[in-house]
């Protein structure tokens, strides 16, 4: 469902993303690991077509992002790490103007913004003025314009950040059942247990680079160590190794 | 502890101006000596020559209500400046969760809200220059104004800290910021039209202004007042001391928390009225970028107040020509004329309100409209009939109120309406164009989104896009209308060049004056493509 060949992206001389080839699956929830500045975000934009690669081809739902943008375009669903909102708008009007920009009918619309409202606990808020919502309700209404033309590949960068443990674990449920119904998550997370317990693969990028993809059990076996080895363990190990052994060794 | 404060607004300040392109600055230089040296030939010299005479006084006493009126103007300005200084400057949280003093923390307050006292003591102070010049004063003078100045911008800035803090302690914080703007523009309105009778009062006033300035002159009066006005700013700097001590962090508490608040009933019910009155036949996704537009345009007051702009001309006119009786009547002719002089004016800095800001309002979430499946050109094209319907049903609706009241003919409105529509459709077509092309929608700040050089193209390019379309409408007046009251009124200005090339019958002027329309056209043809093209790559 989404294919990178080669992505390969540079500001000025300094190479964000290199040579990054991965494919996602149709129906799978695919976490993007990776520690600050690894090149997440610009992936992430990459693929949902606001950078252009410095080299390499991203292809969604069998568009090339580059050559065909608009029908990339109308199959993500995309939230951005810090939500993008108009704080004049309710959350309401938000959602309709989305509806527009994703040319929905007004009743299919109007259908979708109460079905994602009541289901992300907004319905009360709805009509307020997004200046007004909290961190999290700035989240749960970004993340109820990703999904509200009902996209078949979801592209989410950091979607649990801000969030309060119920909210979480709702939303965490609501990619898992996205997922069965076929559709593709491609988020991006610092929480690694979110990683480990909801996704079906995770990738780990690091200075711009793949350094592992596969399921726990395959990255375990990549790293030849045993069941009890968390996601955190492997993560540490493969993007910051010594150093981070180093400063656990100062620590204590 | 202050230096150390403000010394990453110095580092600020020196990386810009070593980031500046010399041609720049080469060229701002130039213009700045030649533009020195004309008003200095043109105003000052004159000045120079008035103030030594007898006429001095008099001279004072008239443009006293003027220089007033700005100085007033300016503090107005200046309480939004300050507002932003105190409450809302990035720096605020790091000086309040570290170890510093309040003291300091207000010393330093002082000093940024003071930069907003900076032209005024400018323009006082080169009155005063000026006027110790052509009265010859010795040294001391000099350095007394020089304190005097001090001691002025200090009283200032501290009086209107002081009003500040108090409002934003006792008034709805987001609300004063909101509306601010609005109480501005008709503060404004209410000193340009108090100016007429300023003007007389002070005329009266002779024996007191010539009082003053002969103790202007008198080092021992001079040094008094100074004394004086310096114990009176010391003494009030302590009051805002006090004031902020006491009431400052609960004003910031309150500017920071955004209230619950929920879209009036109203406004829902108008979306729901705006969908259904916007024809069917609007495509998406361009009806759903102009409903957004119009609904944050409601909501937003600096939005209303571009909006409300042509209320300014209506007062200035009716203010002028509403009295009535013969002298009103003989003027009646040259009432169209000042109009359209105004409406130029107008016209010339419009596109550079709304057009242009709708655009750049739209800041990091045009990655919100760049990941959705719509064209650019479809978000250009929407900002700008968002923009340029309401700007343009305000003016006509003015143009209908003022030409009822001052009895034109139905011709003359259409003739502003229709300059008025022409003027702000290419207006706001260039201007949204080299707004795509030059905005830094990366930038948290909205007032420093759009960077100075492009602004100065705009305005220059509006400015003669106005100019040669008013020209074009006039020539077309003109030739219509030879013998009608408007045109004669201006045969006697037929021996100053411009009049005279649109009073004559030679071919070139409509040549010259649609080859420039089909020039602007084609140019802002170009500069569109491009800003659409910007767009689709803006990552």
């Amino acid at each position: 469902m989404i294919q990178m060949v080669n992505l390969t992206r540079y500001y000025a001389s300094l190479a964000a993303v290199q040579d990054l080839s991965l494919t996602v699956e149709s129906g799978e929830l695919f976490g993007f690991l990776g520690p600050n500045g690894a090149g997440k975000t610009t992936t992430i934009r990459m693929i949902v077509g606001l950078l252009r690669p410095s080299a390499g081809t991203v292809t969604v739902a069998g568009h090339d992002v580059q050559q065909e943008p608009l029908a990339v375009k109308r199959a993500i669903g995309y939230l951005a790490q810090t939500p993008l909102l108009y704080d004049k708008l309710t959350g309401r009007e938000f959602l309709r103007f989305l509806g527009g920009l994703y040319s929905l009918s007004d009743e299919r619309i109007e259908a979708r913004a109460e079905y994602l409202l009541t289901m992300m606990e907004l319905s009360d808020k709805a009509d307020q003025l997004i200046e007004s919502y909290s961190g999290g309700m700035r989240h749960k209404i970004g993340l109820c314009g990703a999904l509200l033309h009902d996209p078949p590949v979801l592209v989410l960068d950091e979607p649990l950040a801000g969030l309060d443990p119920h909210s979480a674990r709702r939303v965490k449920d609501l990619l898992r059942d996205l997922c069965r119904q076929g559709r593709t998550v491609f988020l991006s997370t610092h929480v690694l247990e979110v990683a480990e317990r909801v996704c079906d693969r995770v990738g780990i990028l690091d200075q711009g680079r793949l350094v592992a993809v596969g399921t726990m059990e395959a990255l375990r076996a990549q790293a030849q160590t045993t069941a009890e080895v968390t996601l955190e363990d492997l993560f540490l190990q493969l993007t910051a190794g010594e150093q981070a052994a180093e400063m656990v060794s100062l620590l204590a | 502890m202050v230096w150390k404060i403000l010394r990453p607004h110095y580092w600020i300040l020196d990386r810009k101006v070593r980031n500046t392109n010399r041609y720049v600055v080469l060229a701002l230089v130039v213009l700045l000596g030649f533009g020195g040296q004309w008003v200095f030939d043109k105003l000052i010299r004159d000045s120079f020559v008035i103030l030594g005479s007898d006429q001095a006084v008099t001279a004072i006493a008239s443009s006293l209500p003027f220089a007033l009126s700005l100085l007033l103007v300016f503090a107005m300005l200046g309480v939004g400046d300050m507002m932003h200084q105190l409450y809302l400057s990035s720096d605020l949280e790091l000086l309040m969760i570290a170890p510093i003093p309040r003291r300091t923390i207000f010393f330093v307050k002082l000093l940024q809200c003071s930069r907003a006292t900076f032209i005024p003591a400018l323009a006082i102070g080169a009155f005063l220059l000026a006027l110790g010049l052509a009265r010859g004063a010795t040294l001391s003078y000099y350095l007394l104004i020089v304190l005097l100045i001090l001691a002025a911008m200090l009283l200032t800035t501290v009086v209107v800290m002081t009003l500040v803090i108090l409002l934003a302690r006792l008034l709805p914080a987001q609300k004063t910021r909101s509306w601010m703007p609005v109480v501005l523009l008709l503060a404004t309105s209410i000193v340009i039209l108090g100016q007429q009778s300023a003007t007389e009062w002070f005329l009266g006033q002779t024996a007191l202004i010539g009082l003053l300035t002969e103790a202007l002159l008198n080092p021992a009066q001079l040094g008094l007042l100074v004394a004086g006005l310096g114990g009176l700013a010391l003494v009030t700097s302590l009051v805002a001391y006090q004031a902020f001590s006491t009431s400052f962090h609960e004003g910031w508490n309150r500017f920071r928390s955004v209230p619950t608040r929920a879209a009036p009933q109203a406004q829902t019910a108008r979306w729901q009225l705006a969908k259904a009155l916007l024809p069917r036949l609007l495509p998406q996704p361009l009806r759903g970028l102009i409903v957004k537009e119009w609904v944050g345009l409601r909501r937003d007051p600096r939005g209303l107040v571009n909006l409300a702009q042509p209320l300014v001309l209506v007062i200035m006119v009716l203010a002028l020509f509403m009295g009535g009786g013969e002298v009103t009547e003989a003027l009646r002719p040259l009432i169209f004329w000042i109009m359209l002089i105004f409406l130029a004016m107008f016209l010339s800095v419009l596109p550079t309100g709304l057009p242009l800001m709708s655009l750049a309002q739209e800041g990091r979430n045009l990655a919100l409209l760049r990941s959705a499946p719509i064209s650019m050109s479809d978000v250009l094209k929407g900002k700008f009939w968002a923009a340029w319907v309401p700007l343009v049903m305000a003016w006509i609706l003015v143009f209908l109120i003022t030409g009822m009241m001052l009895r034109f003919p139905w011709w003359q409105i259409a003739f502003l309406a229709g300059l008025t529509i022409w003027g702000l459709t290419g207006g706001s077509v260039v201007t949204m164009a080299i707004g795509g092309l030059k905005i830094d929608f990366g930038v948290e700040e909205l007032g420093r989104r759009t960077p100075t050089l492009p602004s100065y193209i705009m305005m220059g390019l509006n400015l003669t896009f106005v100019l040669v379309t008013t020209a074009s409408f006039l020539w077309l007046l003109i030739q219509l209308l030879p013998d009608s009251r408007l045109v004669l009124a201006i045969q006697p200005l037929a021996g100053y060049t411009p009049v005279s090339w649109l009073l004559s019958d030679e071919l070139w002027v409509p040549l010259i004056l649609v080859g420039s329309q089909v020039l602007f056209w084609i140019g802002a043809r170009a500069l569109w493509i491009a800003a659409v093209h910007r767009l689709e790559g803006w990552e």
